[in-house]
């Protein structure tokens, strides 16, 4: 069997006893997304698209809302992920001498990990909503909910990886922040457009973010560059299942 | 007292060979404030901008330059304070068995916090080296200090969460969050309207971004003022974990459930 519902309950279970974890979902949206409109400026950024120019061109604070919601949404996905797997992995030999498959564990750690990201990315549109309405609602959701998706994977890998808690969020939280809060924000970063930064994980995500929020005329729409959001979950669900098969 | 002294000295010899043994050591105090400032000047724009300081003094200058400093600072508060969040977490249970040894709590936390502090004055020595060689400052010492305050008061602000709330993927974020929010958007002049606000004052990172603003631009530098606001926090901050042994925490926690029962 693919997945086992005791299992899925048990594994959920465990995860919602950590109450302020399950508070942290609810409070960080509204602090990071408070904190993004209380400290930008209301100038308008000239931000260009494939060369063209986003008409009305918006300012720095809807900008920032539109992608602190996608580094707020990655935080909490990475990190979740991160440590539910962490604890699983000590439980995992027991789970399996019980006679739970290996792939029945995995499946239901994907299955939390999408409810998580679900309920992450509905909370962030609920706080973003009060600051901020993109042009294209679906857009904007299916960004946020591939963001949680491509970070909770990268979480997956690290904690399937690493032997160390401490590194394995280091290198999430530094990954998450530089990437979607630094690096690909144009208000702060000169090369947010580069072609290169193709390597980094929000790339596809933040634009399809940039495109679905702010809709600009005369380029192509956000779901074009949604195979690519998917290429890349793909190349990381490889790795994964590269790592898992090597650890057991 | 010279019992105290010869405790504390004991206690930090020993957990700075138990921190130093920690991989993550490494990996945090040199290569994560490193990589953070290199990126932060790697992508900036070379905007000319204008901003105040708190001494009424303006500031036209680019705002790449602007965040190499304030990266800087950024880049080993997150260290600091994660670093000293992870590993205070981590040692709870060695404090316990010291408790038991005899050793009295303050002499286990002073004793721990200054090896904290040891490992982390590297990383924030480390930091100003690149800071300064991606931009000269006019006053490097005045840099020097502002990074020395943010290292001392972020390892007391993880240090404080590491003993009251030892949990660490809550404590991770809440230290990352806060020190990414004061910094980057609250003390930081690109923050905008809130930018100077009275009660933006009280937080922990304000006084070292006006000191490194005005020694990373200006001749002149008044250190007084930001290295004594930036000391009184660090020792609130140290303060607070011994006030359950004064009984101020538990006189204040009753006092907060008669409020909300009362309320009710």
């Amino acid at each position: 069997m693919l997945y086992d519902v005791t299992l899925l309950k048990s594994i959920g279970l465990n995860f919602s006893r950590e109450k302020i974890i399950v508070a942290l979902l609810v409070v960080l949206p509204f602090v990071m997304l408070t904190a993004a409109t209380a400290t930008m400026p209301d100038q308008t950024l000239d931000i260009k698209i494939e060369g063209v120019s986003i008409t009305p061109a918006p300012t720095a604070k809807s900008v920032s809302v539109a992608l602190y919601a996608l580094t707020t949404v990655g935080f909490i996905a990475a990190l979740t992920t991160f440590f539910i797997n962490f604890q699983l992995k000590k439980v995992r030999p027991r789970l399996q001498i019980a006679g739970y498959s290996s792939t029945s564990i995995t499946s239901a750690l994907i299955i939390i990990t999408a409810i998580v990201s679900t309920i992450v990315t509905l909370t962030v549109l609920f706080f973003g909503f009060l600051w901020f309405t993109p042009s294209s609602l679906i857009g904007y959701t299916v960004s946020l909910v591939m963001g949680a998706i491509i970070f909770s994977t990268i979480g997956l890998i690290l904690s399937t990886v690493l032997e160390s808690k401490e590194l394995g969020i280091y290198i999430l939280l530094t990954l998450v922040l530089l990437d979607t809060g630094f690096v690909e924000h144009p208000f702060y970063s000169r090369r947010w457009d580069d072609p290169y930064l193709i390597i980094l994980p929000a790339h596809h995500v933040v634009r399809m973010v940039m495109r679905s929020s702010f809709a600009p005329s005369g380029v192509s729409p956000w779901y074009r560059l949604l195979p690519f959001a998917l290429f890349y979950e793909a190349i990381l669900i490889a790795i994964l299942l590269f790592f898992v098969k090597r650890k057991s | 007292m010279l019992k105290s002294v010869d405790q504390t000295w004991e206690i930090m010899l020993s957990f700075l060979k138990s921190v130093v043994r920690q991989k993550t050591v490494l990996f945090s105090s040199f290569i994560l404030p490193f990589f953070t400032l290199w990126s932060t000047w790697w992508v900036t724009a070379d905007i000319p901008m204008a901003f105040r300081l708190y001494d009424d003094s303006v500031l036209v200058q680019s705002m790449l330059d602007i965040h190499i400093f304030t990266g800087a600072l950024t880049a080993i508060a997150i260290t600091s304070g994660i670093l000293s969040f992870l590993l205070t977490a981590a040692n709870q249970k060695n404090a316990q068995r010291l408790r038991i040894m005899g050793y009295p709590q303050s002499v286990i936390n002073l004793g721990w916090f200054l090896a904290l502090l040891i490992i982390l004055v590297f990383g924030a020595i480390g930091t100003f080296i690149f800071a300064i060689y991606l931009l000269w400052p006019k006053d490097p010492i005045g840099v020097f200090i502002a990074i020395l305050l943010t290292t001392a008061i972020y390892s007391a602000v993880g240090y404080l969460i590491g003993i009251l709330f030892p949990k660490v993927m809550e404590g991770t974020l809440i230290v990352l969050i806060f020190s990414f929010i004061d910094l980057m958007l609250i003390s930081n002049p690109m923050g905008g309207e809130v930018y100077l606000s009275s009660w933006t004052y009280y937080f922990p990172g304000f006084w070292p971004t006006q000191l490194v603003m005005r020694a990373g631009f200006f001749t002149s530098s008044n250190y007084l003022t930001p290295v004594l606001y930036s000391l009184l926090y660090v020792f609130i901050l140290l303060l607070m974990p011994n006030l359950s042994k004064l009984g101020i925490r538990s006189q204040f926690s009753t006092y907060i459930k008669k409020v909300t029962r009362n309320a009710i």
